[in-house]
């Protein structure tokens, strides 16, 4: 029996189990995921699948005692699982620390161009090597290479028998349903989930106990306060002028008659859908337009731009990130206190270089929309001020992370600027279920 | 997507027609009379038009091609992205007053020799909604409309699970198409003629997947350019209720009447090669792409593992940058190369008509020099254009496998 890989499946020139009659090419095939089975089921097969080749890596890593917990689960578990640990609790390490045991060709999958180049960065230091990265105009492969969840979807085909070992950073996105396929598709024997949030909504995370191996290990905050800095939360209301609130409610009319009117119940995200795609009518654009308005109103970042410039005042030189939902606020934001703006439509390179020179303290101020929601390690930025955001407790959780990264000393806010008599006071409570709060001072 | 679906199954692609001028003039205009002005005041007009039309999708769709096509510059020039560093470094503490504000801009506005005036402009004068229409796609309205058209197909099928081409006026071509693009195939025939063909890719075992839709987009864009043909996708849609169903599209050359003009432009072949078609061997039937005439005939297939037994056949893969040759195949990037396959062919023939000839000994010799370094003998019979797993076991060497090592011996 000789077993080969073909475009995100194993194929075999002997009919068995798990292997299927492809009439299309007269071969037997399997999806690539299953490759560890195979080869445990058939060890003498002839085996062109994929390349075993020992890195020549030593890095010098101590591990907290939960970290080390985690990894020997993971290593009992057939080197298979998903770790969900909150963020600031050293998930790159625990990453760094499974590719330095297996010492094996790796491939690491992460959500945003920034968590990318900041993995290759801590590769890199750790293990002396040159660091491949595929995806945000890069495509350099090498024995441990890192990848956007784009490009890795995209790429299945011809990158799914190049590495043994698979992890997947805030691996609750594998289980969306197209980046399911990089699971199914890669033949890479180990794999490794990492995150802080793994239930979805949709309960799609289910999926990953079949393809990542399920959750093995998982500790909440309040199991770590010894290793995440302390923090406040403040929640700070801002009135609409007049003309504002009358300009707001007249728009939450029009919606909310259409949606009475054809009978759409918007109760979470699949109802808000339907409601988009009935709205491509006159009568539903003009409803959809009106939403639009008065979530833009609720927004109100010219209101809250005068409390942002006090909070600014009251820190001088402390390392603050700013997070809108909106790109144009954190454009304006940027315009008026001459801070740079990461937004998806900045470059790559300039995003790496000011995060570059935000950890150098050569900038103090970042604003943000929500690609640095997750993930990015910024050890001392310690102010956090959410302008605008959505209802996820996922979100906020993130957000909240960004300031946690634990230094001596160290005591971080968070405030929360929220639209007073508007919608978002219900978006702020529900976001916040279930996080604890260090000191809070609502109104 | 603009597509209209029927409760009985069936998908079509809402194709404009020249009654629909209205909305392809509304659209060019909002460019043309708009020209020297910000991306950002287009989009606004833009949207106005949308709400004006029973169909805000379409002014949408054809919008996104004017956008394409259009030559959009930045409002001031300069390096934009130096400016910002400097600015965004001397607002290390941001400025919280007017006052200090003006300052760092005055500064910046020195230190890059430009106004004063222009500064704000300036700071993102490389985003893309602050960009000014220097020229609008120059295009008529029955042009335009012909393109959405073709882009309303594609789009459509970039949810296609399986695609079903028949009655097509030139199968090679549909077949070659099909290979390139790394899709799979299975064919109705009748003798050598082909009936069908029905096109998935290699996941289509294992599931319904919308994987392979980009790639019948791909495929769509130059067949429909035949002189005759039909097709059957299945595409799967997502209802109100978030469920996936699978709508059936059907459509024929009579469609070409609604998309753009064009033919299909022959292959250059060179000289000796032809166009292949359709054999039948031992009741089984083969589909080599190009016929090979030297003193013998060959046969040659890309991307396809056939390979008939007593016939001269030459399997060749052709692979986008990233994939990995398979050890001993032929195998190209991106494209044939006919030249690097004609020397592949005559070292070959040498090599069994001329096997005590004085270049196989130095080879041999060579060979031996290297042995017992299986992967070192591999490296210099590729270096020397040879296809080591044919070449070895002729000059006396065994080959094993171990994993994807090879292990080469003497035998």
């Amino acid at each position: 029996m000789r077993i080969y890989y073909d475009a995100g499946t194993i194929v075999s020139d002997e009919n068995t189990d798990p292997f299927l009659y492809d009439k299309r090419s007269g071969l037997y095939r399997a999806p690539a995921y299953l490759y560890n089975v195979i080869k445990k089921r058939y060890p003498d097969a002839i085996d062109d699948v994929i390349n075993h080749k020992s890195l020549d890596i030593n890095a010098d890593i101590n591990l907290r005692p939960y970290q080390i917990k985690s990894i020997e689960m993971w290593a009992k578990n057939d080197y298979n699982g998903v770790i969900v640990l909150p963020t600031a609790a050293g998930k790159t390490m625990i990453g760094i620390y499974a590719i330095n045991m297996l010492k094996t060709t790796t491939l690491v999958i992460a959500p945003t161009i920034e968590l990318v180049q900041q993995w290759r960065d801590k590769l890199k230091r750790f293990f002396g090597i040159e660091i491949g990265q595929i995806g945000g105009g890069e495509k350099d492969i090498k024995d441990i290479t890192v990848i956007t969840y784009d490009s890795a979807y995209l790429m299945a085909e011809s990158l799914g028998n190049m590495f043994e070992l698979l992890i997947a950073d805030e691996v609750h996105h594998m289980a969306a349903e197209s980046y399911i396929q990089i699971a199914k598709m890669y033949a890479s024997r180990y794999r490794l989930g990492l995150t802080a949030t793994y239930e979805r909504p949709d309960k799609n995370h289910e999926l990953l106990e079949n393809y990542m191996g399920g959750k093995i290990f998982e500790l909440g905050y309040e199991q770590l306060n010894d290793y995440i800095s302390n923090f406040k939360i403040f929640r700070i209301p801002v009135e609409l002028d007049d003309d504002m609130e009358i300009e707001y409610e007249r728009n939450r009319k029009i919606f909310l008659d259409y949606i009475h009117n054809h009978d759409i119940k918007i109760n979470g995200n699949m109802d808000f859908e339907h409601f988009i795609l009935s709205s491509w009518n006159p009568e539903g654009r003009e409803a959809l337009m009106a939403w639009r308005r008065s979530r833009e109103i609720a927004y109100n970042p010219k209101g809250k731009i005068e409390y942002l410039r006090y909070i600014l005042s009251k820190h001088p030189g402390k390392k603050t990130i700013i997070f809108s939902e909106d790109t144009n606020t954190a454009y304006m934001i940027s315009r008026e206190f001459l801070v740079p703006a990461l937004t998806y439509l900045t470059p790559p390179k300039e995003r790496k270089r000011y995060l570059e020179m935000f950890r150098d303290g050569r900038i103090t101020v970042l604003a943000t929309s929500r690609i640095l929601d997750e993930g990015v390690d910024v050890p001392d930025a310690s102010i956090a001020v959410i302008m605008s955001g959505s209802g996820s407790t996922r979100q906020f959780r993130q957000r909240l992370g960004r300031i946690l990264r634990p230094a001596p000393g160290k005591e971080s806010i968070l405030y929360e600027l929220v639209s007073s008599n508007t919608y978002e006071y219900g978006t702020s409570r529900r976001r916040r279920k279930g996080v604890p709060i260090g000191l809070d001072d609502s109104a | 997507m603009i597509a209209r679906k029927t409760k009985t199954g069936i998908i079509y692609p809402v194709f404009l027609s020249d009654d629909n001028i209205d909305y392809a003039r509304a659209v060019i205009s909002a460019f043309t009379e708009n020209t020297g002005k910000k991306k950002e005041v287009i989009e606004n007009n833009l949207k106005e038009i949308e709400l004006k039309f029973q169909n805000a999708k379409i002014i949408r769709a054809l919008s996104l091609i004017m956008m394409r096509k259009s030559i959009f510059v930045p409002p001031v020039n300069i390096d934009a992205q130096a400016l910002r560093e400097y600015i965004f470094s001397m607002a290390r503490i941001p400025p919280i007053n007017s006052n200090e504000r003006e300052m760092i801009l005055k500064s910046a506005a020195e230190s890059f020799n430009i106004d004063y005036i222009d500064i704000e402009n300036a700071i993102y004068a490389d985003k893309d909604s602050e960009s000014i229409l220097e020229r609008p796609y120059n295009t008529d309205e029955g042009k335009l409309i012909r393109e959405y058209n073709l882009e309303q197909l594609e789009t459509v099928l970039l949810k296609c699970t399986e695609l079903n081409i028949s009655n097509a006026s030139d199968w090679h071509f549909v077949i070659t198409r099909i290979r390139r693009l790394g899709l799979l195939y299975e064919i109705k025939n009748d003798g050598d003629k082909i009936i069908s063909v029905n096109i998935t890719g290699p996941m289509a075992l294992f599931e319904n997947t919308e994987r392979y839709g980009s790639k019948f987009s791909m495929l769509i864009r130059s067949i429909y350019k035949m002189n005759e043909w039909s097709l059957t996708a299945s595409i799967k849609v997502k209802d109100f209720s978030g469920d996936k169903n699978i709508y059936t599209l059907k459509l024929s050359d009579s469609a070409k009447f609604f998309l753009p003009s064009g033919t299909i432009k022959p292959e250059h072949l060179p000289e000796h090669v032809s166009r292949g078609y359709p054999i039948i061997i031992n009741n089984k039937f083969y589909f080599p792409d190009y016929i090979i005439d030297l003193d013998e005939r060959i046969y040659v297939s890309i991307n396809s593992d056939e390979r008939p037994d007593n016939l001269n056949w030459i399997n060749v893969y052709i692979l986008s940058d990233r994939d990995k040759k398979k050890p001993g195949s032929i195998a190209f990037y991106n494209d044939m190369d006919w030249d690097e396959l004609f020397n592949l062919i005559s070292k070959k023939r040498n090599l069994s008509s001329e096997i005590d000839n004085y270049s196989i000994d130095e080879i041999k010799k060579k060979l031996d020099q290297i042995y017992p370094d299986s992967q070192g003998m591999i490296d210099y019979l590729e270096s020397q254009g040879l296809i080591p797993l044919r070449v070895l076991p002729e000059l006396g060497y065994k080959i094993k496998w171990k994993n994807l090592d090879i292990i080469i011996e003497k035998a």
